[in-house]
């Protein structure tokens, strides 16, 4: 059943990837609509992102309609932020699962609660994968996009790159929308987020390289709107030649 | 051809300076040149040579001796004297014995006699990339020995990929042997020396050793290993990245045959066995740990509620173990007198119950006891919680409820620790129960009626301990379990967080 909050991406039977949009911070002309992201395959689990604790409950409640919660084997953090990290804590206790994290950022999670360290999976700055059957998670580098410690995930079976704040848009609440259908109308949303919080050209440029190797069939952001099909293309050949950050070095001191 | 393809194929990343003053000559051999190196200068006398080189560091040199301004010789004095290790390849018409000899004292590499055939070119550059290619490699051998333990008297060896470069003397003689090419011929590759033995790195069906421990760099392994006179050995190993080298590692087997603990490891042997392990065995183990810079973990319980962060054993001396960790760890050590250490290199988790000193500022930890666990908390399948004062427990045994003076000492989701001051009669192990618990949390209660069975039963100066399991058939239930059991951890999180900025 699919609701306003809740949308399959993929599911062929084994596999399945859903898409929970509990949003937990609005403002009244803008607002930064927040995505969760479930895989199952067979019977275990990986969540990504769960966002903070404000969403806790509702998230776990719509999980446990698709696996139980004691079936989650890991949960991915791509960044350190509350808006992705703030709940560790509660699914730390929640759940038995791995919880998988920049290995800078390891040890900040004290900060939301966490005191039990030896549950972290911290990842090395290059990645690594999780292989299962003819097919891989793969935690991919997205460093300085925005934060110096941060990863994509593509799931190889779905060929959706989860991508964390890449990809984010501001969209005005009174046109929310889940999923790209006009590019050209899109890019003014993700324009000013990823100019500003994007870490430079150069930072985008070995992103764009590296999930270029990797079939992608669609781009699943943490914020935002879902690009398929040529609009990942698009948003690829856009962001690669994006100036952000640092590049507008002159702009930001003035 | 094949063999300039390979040539160019390792050329690559160096860089290469030609002096020579024909002009004809220089232009013909560049081209040959940079069909194989990106980067080649060209010079038409010594003094620009010179310059060449001061900007670029060149790798190789190849020089004509006959030039203007400043010639060949000169020029190698020079070079040498800002990197001696430059290769210098003399390319000149002259060959008499003095100019040979001069060469010689200066450190030239080759003397080819000019014309030069493609051949006679493509063979030096071939032996200088070598040479420097073995030198590279002796270097970061060397630098990073002392990143590894012991390393007079470990095994040391340094690998590039899966192929091995160097061997130090003690890892030679182990095996009996002269060289790297020698252990190739005799004993194939290193994974077929490992010996299997439970819990110990070696080849499996499933995985294999090089890339279980590429995977964990810095973990300790134990392997076991025969040497030349076929007598066992048992080391600790640790295959460690060469910083900034991705494709080289080097691995340290440290040889702690001597402490005789192999038999620690048996899945036979019985917890007797472990827990008869003298003091002396385990600091020696700490002490193998602390000098291999290995990582360990440090946990405790605060009611229940699982506290972990990594440690570092810094000194096992006069019984005593010294340990660094964090502060919030080290909030939790105080607060419980003792912690639980564990490393993948102890047979079994390690408790440290005679906390002498705790030392905020340098975030130390001083203590003196220690035992191996027969069982550790850190296997535990479930969570087990002391719960909040706001809770009954109600015990029915023979469908009469006792009228004693009832607590719950900790609550998992399958079974619970009762203190009582008197026994019902007749309650012994293996008897069914019903057990009624009422527990508050965040003004909510929840209850929980069950059967269960006694599976432990203990009496201590007039306190009795009962430990009962149950499942929960109910699902909701169960599930209101689970939710008190992860509110109450977040309870307890909370409650020792604050502890931070109390005294």
């Amino acid at each position: 059943m699919e609701n306003n909050h809740e949308k399959i991406l993929f599911d062929d039977g084994t596999h399945k990837c859903v898409m929970f949009s509990f949003d937990d911070e609005s403002q009244e002309e803008r607002f930064l609509s927040v995505n969760q992201y479930l895989i199952i395959q067979n019977d275990s689990a990986i969540l990504l992102d769960p966002g903070s604790s404000a969403i806790f409950y509702d998230l776990s409640e719509a999980i446990e309609r698709h696996i139980a919660i004691d079936k989650l084997r890991y949960i991915f953090f791509s960044h350190q932020d509350p808006d992705v990290a703030g709940s560790i804590t509660e699914w730390g206790v929640a759940t038995k699962a791995k919880l998988v994290l920049s290995k800078l950022w390891v040890r900040f999670m004290s900060h939301y609660g966490l005191l039990d360290m030896g549950r972290m999976l911290p990842l090395e700055d290059h990645g690594g994968k999780i292989v299962f059957g003819n097919d891989a998670l793969h935690f991919i580098p997205a460093h300085f996009l925005h934060s110096p410690g941060n990863f994509s995930l593509y799931d190889s079976r779905s060929q959706i790159l989860f991508s964390g704040d890449i990809g984010a848009a501001v969209v005005p609440p009174s046109q929310l929308y889940k999923e790209v259908h006009d590019f050209e109308s899109h890019l003014p949303y993700l324009e000013g987020f990823h100019r500003r919080y994007m870490a430079s050209n150069a930072a985008v440029r070995f992103w764009v390289q590296k999930v270029r190797r990797f079939d992608i069939a669609q781009i699943a952001p943490q914020h935002g709107a879902l690009l398929k099909d040529q609009d990942v293309t698009h948003f690829l050949a856009w962001f690669e030649q994006l100036r952000c950050g640092i590049d507008l070095g002159t702009e930001l001191y003035g | 051809m094949s063999d300039l393809a390979q040539l160019k194929t390792r050329a690559v990343g160096y860089r290469l300076l030609f002096a020579e003053d024909n002009a004809h000559l220089r232009g013909q051999a560049s081209l040959f040149f940079r069909k194989l190196f990106s980067e080649v200068y060209e010079a038409q006398d010594g003094i620009e040579a010179l310059e060449l080189f001061r900007k670029h560091h060149p790798h190789i040199v190849i020089t004509d001796l006959k030039m203007p301004n400043m010639d060949g010789l000169s020029l190698i004095a020079q070079i040498k004297k800002i990197r001696p290790d430059t290769k210098i390849i003399i390319m000149s018409a002259h060959d008499d014995q003095e100019t040979l000899m001069k060469g010689i004292e200066l450190g030239v590499f080759r003397f080819i006699k000019k014309p030069a055939s493609v051949t006679q070119l493509g063979d030096a550059l071939g032996a200088a990339i070598e040479a420097i290619e073995n030198e590279e490699q002796s270097r970061i051998f060397y630098t990073h020995l002392s990143d590894v333990f012991n390393y007079q008297s470990a095994l040391v060896v340094m690998m590039q990929g899966r192929k091995m470069l160097l061997a130090s003397q003690r890892f030679l003689d182990f095996f009996g042997i002269d060289s790297i090419e020698g252990f190739m011929q005799m004993r194939g590759d290193l994974g077929s020396c490992l010996l299997r033995h439970e819990g110990f790195l070696y080849n499996e069906a499933h995985q294999e050793w090089f890339e279980v421990a590429s995977a964990a760099p810095d973990k300790l392994f134990h392997v076991k290993m025969n040497d030349a006179n076929h007598t066992t050995h048992h080391f600790i190993f640790k295959l460690h990245h060469v910083p900034q080298k991705e494709e080289y590692t080097i691995l340290s087997f440290d040889d702690i045959t001597e402490l005789n603990l192999l038999g620690l490891f048996d899945g036979k042997t019985s917890k007797d066995d472990r827990s008869k392990t003298d003091r002396k065995k385990i600091f020696d183990l700490l002490g193998v740990i602390e000098r291999n810079h290995a990582k360990v973990k440090i946990h405790n319980f605060y009611r229940g509620l699982s506290i972990t962060n990594d440690g570092v054993i810094v000194e096992t001396k006069n019984d005593t173990l010294h340990i660094k960790t964090n502060f919030l760890q080290q909030k939790a050590i105080q607060v419980e007198k003792s912690f639980v250490l564990s490393s993948e290199a102890l047979p079994a988790d390690i408790a440290c119950d005679g906390v002498q000193k705790i030392d905020f500022d340098n975030q130390s930890v001083l203590c003196s006891g220690v035992r191996l666990l027969n069982s550790s908390p850190l296997q535990r399948k479930n969570i087990r919680l002391e719960p909040s004062s706001e809770h009954t427990v109600t015990l029915f045994f023979n469908e009469h409820k006792f009228f004693g003076d009832l607590s719950i000492l900790d609550l998992s989701v399958d079974a619970v620790r009762i203190a009582m001051n008197a026994l019902p009669a007749g309650l012994e192990k293996g008897e069914i129960v019903r057990l009624d618990m009422v527990l508050g949390i965040e003004k909510r209660q929840i209850i929980i009626n069950t059967e269960a069975t006694l599976i432990k039963k203990s009496e201590q100066a007039r306190r009795f301990e009962l430990v009962c399991s149950f499942e929960l058939t109910n699902p909701a239930t169960k599930r209101s379990l689970t939710e008190y059991l992860a509110k109450r951890q977040m309870e307890l999180i909370r409650e020792f967080k604050g502890m931070q900025y109390g005294k």
